[in-house]
């Protein structure tokens, strides 16, 4: 998509290019019409998403869906405790040079991808999943002492399985915060299923069309982060962001009972480019707290560290935000 | 209003005469209680106008449209300058539609029990006082930028010297060479002796025939029918200052042909901005004026030194009647504390005697260079080119005022640019950066380079 000088009809052309984008991953993947809306919203606002659901749901099969939607380099790991971390990120290895030689060449990982799938990412060993730390938050690898730049856009969808937790490393904090996204995968309704089960069992199976280039994705990126956002937005997300701490007064009860720590000033980063990313995908040309509470969920849950208390209440993080947005008005 | 304080007397009345005081008493409690409530309702209810565009975008459902026009105009909005112009566009468009939306955030009832009941609340809220809103009113600075320059209430400091033998004819002459019918009525409003002077609005019609009246006494000695006639063309004036007129004229002037040699002549300074008033007197005269001065709220301010040859009260004078309002109570109390001027108000730098003096307030001495002793020559000063940017003009118009050759201070165009650049200076000035004994210093100056009546 080339610039165009006109900004409105830039956003035009952009929430259609998104609507055929939607269009296409739905030719293959079947319901769960929310999740694929959120995913774009990730997509767009350049940040990595962290899938959450049981086997079988179809979250492999989403991403990779999006990336032949797009055209785009794609590579997948399937991580296991065994896994190391050259594996990801790729290393020297010795090849033979055209005098016959040999000689050490870098080869590149799996990271060096435009969509980076990492399968079960929680069976990695934390060592492993350190791996990616650097790769997803400054885009680049460094590797024998030489910094690797990834190839925009970079874009890593991380799926883990929440029901085997034998054999499992959980994420540590830090690399959950660096997930702009946490999205539970549901299970899909009987009309999804039957549909599934006519369309997904015969022998010509649908395939994803290509239906947005990786220079038209960036433009996306670019025009999302050129919307309005207005002061009062600003507030609102930051006064989520301070919600969700206990030691401050604009939470509710709950927070000050049930969580040890609250989100951090990334999260509210990530609450200013969803919202961004979601006008957009509207066509809006202005961020509204409407679009920052639509994702406040999905940024917020997985930056909340509850307490002790909250496990014998059966508290979970999203009752927590919950709270907080019942609490925080705009 | 009236009718209904008047209605509340003759109930308050009634009640006295079928209910024992107790009723009464709990009455008034119950009312002021209610009007309490009422007061605190409209306090809590009054917008700013994110709240106002806030509630409109509620009741129009423009998903915030003016809200955010008014963060990309505050500048506090994020994004691209042209989507943000498309944002102000769009308010822009709408606006007519979504006026009616804007509401009051309290109507005043004006019928029935609730317009008394709404009449009795209003007895409990508080009015602004000249002293919250130094601005706003007439003598202030801002608003006269925009007011004909006739209009215009010029500030100048006032400084009256009293001598040992004064004489009606310095009084008067000095009433006369003000050349103003204005300058004139705060020269003797401020004196308490110059007859008629009982301007408290200096621009009125009253204080202009105050001032006629002076001039009118100029070209005599001051007699006491002379002060009579003052007296009558000032009486739109106060009493409180008709008081001092009168006790002007019943001074050493009162009585012309048998008033003492003058021994020293009335000065105004070349522009007129400034006048003394010399009046010799002696010391039981200068009790007299003392008590003027006290009547005034200035006793406080007129230093005690009956030795003194000359008695210097300028600066201490309360130009609140009709200088400008530069000050407000919590300023005045801060100067108070620096030691800067007094309980009778802010001390004009310009106005003080060249040499400096003692402050009262902490005995340390001042100095300003621009003293009566060594008057600064304005009208031949030499012209200068002034460019400067006003703010009103955000494409950057310069606006160059001409000094003395395109007519000095007193040019129409010169005013507007001092009225303009000192309501800045002083709204700047109650910044919490500028420390509270540094802002008299902008003031000074800004009165120092006051325009003329004059070209």
């Amino acid at each position: 998509m080339s610039q165009s000088p006109d900004p409105t009809e830039a956003i035009v052309r952009a929430r259609n290019s998104l609507a055929r984008l939607e269009a296409g991953i739905r030719t293959v993947y079947i319901g769960q019409d929310g999740l694929i809306k959120d995913l774009l919203t990730g997509l767009v606002a350049g940040g990595h998403l962290l899938l959450e659901g049981s086997p079988g749901l179809g979250k492999t099969l989403l991403v990779k869906t999006l990336a032949d939607c797009l055209g785009l380099r794609f590579s997948r790991i399937q991580f296991t405790p065994d896994l190391m971390p050259a594996d990801i990120t790729g290393g020297p290895s010795m090849v033979e040079t055209p005098t016959g030689g040999t000689a050490l060449q870098f080869r590149p990982g799996p990271v060096f991808a435009h969509v980076l799938l990492a399968d079960e990412i929680n069976r990695g060993t934390p060592k492993t999943q350190s791996a990616l730390l650097e790769a997803m938050a400054e885009r680049a690898v460094t590797v024998a002492g030489e910094r690797r730049l990834l190839e925009p856009p970079f874009f890593v969808l991380a799926t883990q399985n929440p029901i085997e937790m034998e054999g499992t490393y959980p994420l540590p904090e830090a690399q959950l915060d660096r997930f702009m996204f946490k999205l539970q995968v549901p299970f899909p309704s009987l009309d999804v299923l039957k549909r599934i089960g006519s369309q997904t069992t015969r022998n010509k199976q649908p395939t994803a069309e290509r239906v947005m280039d990786r220079l038209e994705l960036l433009e996306v990126q670019r025009l999302a982060a050129d919307l309005t956002v207005p002061d009062h937005v600003f507030d609102f997300a930051g006064r989520l962001v301070l919600a969700t701490h206990p030691e401050s007064n604009l939470g509710p009860e709950v927070v000050r009972t049930a969580v040890r720590f609250g989100a951090s000033p990334r999260a509210m980063q990530a609450l200013v480019r969803a919202g961004r990313a979601r006008a957009l995908m509207a066509g809006q040309s202005r961020v509204t707290t409407e679009d920052v509470r639509a994702v406040a969920p999905l940024v917020l849950t997985h930056r909340i560290v509850l307490g002790f208390e909250a496990q014998l209440d059966r508290i979970g993080a999203r009752d927590v935000v919950d709270g907080v947005l019942g609490q925080v008005t705009d | 209003m009236i009718g209904t304080v008047a209605l509340m007397g003759a109930v308050s009345r009634l009640l006295l005469a079928v209910a024992p005081i107790w009723t009464l008493g709990l009455t008034i409690f119950a009312v002021g209680a209610w009007a309490w409530k009422v007061r605190r309702d409209v306090m809590a209810s009054c917008r700013t106008p994110g709240d106002t565009a806030r509630a409109v975008d509620r009741a129009g459902n423009t998903q915030e449209l003016l809200r955010t026009a008014l963060s990309v105009e505050a500048g506090t909005a994020s994004g691209d300058p042209v989507l943000a112009a498309q944002v102000l566009r769009d308010a822009r468009a709408r606006l007519a539609e979504l006026a009616p939306l804007a509401d009051r955030p309290f109507r005043v009832p004006r019928e029935g029990v609730g317009a008394l009941m709404m009449g009795i609340a209003l007895c409990f809220v508080p009015l602004p006082t000249a002293a919250e809103a130094p601005i706003a009113r007439g003598g202030g600075l801002g608003p006269q930028a925009d007011t004909p320059a006739a209009a215009r209430t010029t500030p100048r400091p006032l400084r009256v010297a009293f001598t040992d033998t004064p004489t009606a004819g310095e009084a008067t002459d000095a009433a006369s060479s003000s050349g103003s019918g204005d300058r004139a009525s705060q020269g003797g409003a401020a004196t308490g002796l110059s007859a008629g002077t009982a301007g408290s609005q200096g621009q009125t019609a009253a204080s202009g025939d105050a001032a006629s009246a002076q001039a009118e006494g100029g070209a005599t000695p001051l007699t006491g029918s002379t002060g009579g006639r003052a007296r009558e063309a000032g009486t739109a004036g106060t009493d409180e200052l008709a008081q001092n007129s009168d006790g002007g004229s019943r001074g050493p002037t009162g009585e012309g042909d048998d008033a003492p040699e003058q021994s020293d002549t009335p000065v105004a300074d070349q522009d007129g901005r400034t006048m003394q008033s010399p009046v010799e007197q002696t010391a039981a005269e200068t009790d007299a004026v003392r008590s003027d001065a006290e009547t005034m709220g200035l006793a406080s301010e007129t230093p005690d030194d009956g030795d003194a040859k000359t008695r210097d009260v300028a600066g201490t004078l309360d130009v609140r009647t009709d200088g400008p309002q530069f000050f407000d109570a919590e300023e005045k109390a801060d100067d108070e504390q620096d030691g800067k001027g007094g309980a009778g108000g802010w001390t004009v730098g310009l106005s003080q005697p060249g040499r400096g003096g003692v402050n009262d307030a902490s005995g340390s001495t001042w100095r300003t260079e621009a003293g009566l002793d060594n008057p600064p020559d304005w009208t031949d000063a030499p012209s200068e080119w002034v460019d400067a940017a006003w703010q009103d003009s955000p494409a950057g118009v310069i606006r160059r005022v001409r000094g003395g050759e395109a007519g000095g201070r007193g040019t129409a165009e010169y005013q507007a640019a001092w009225h303009r650049y000192a309501a800045i200076a002083e709204s700047d000035a109650a910044f919490d950066e500028v420390p509270a004994g540094r802002r008299d210093l902008a003031r000074a100056y800004f009165l120092a380079i006051a325009p003329s009546e004059t070209p």
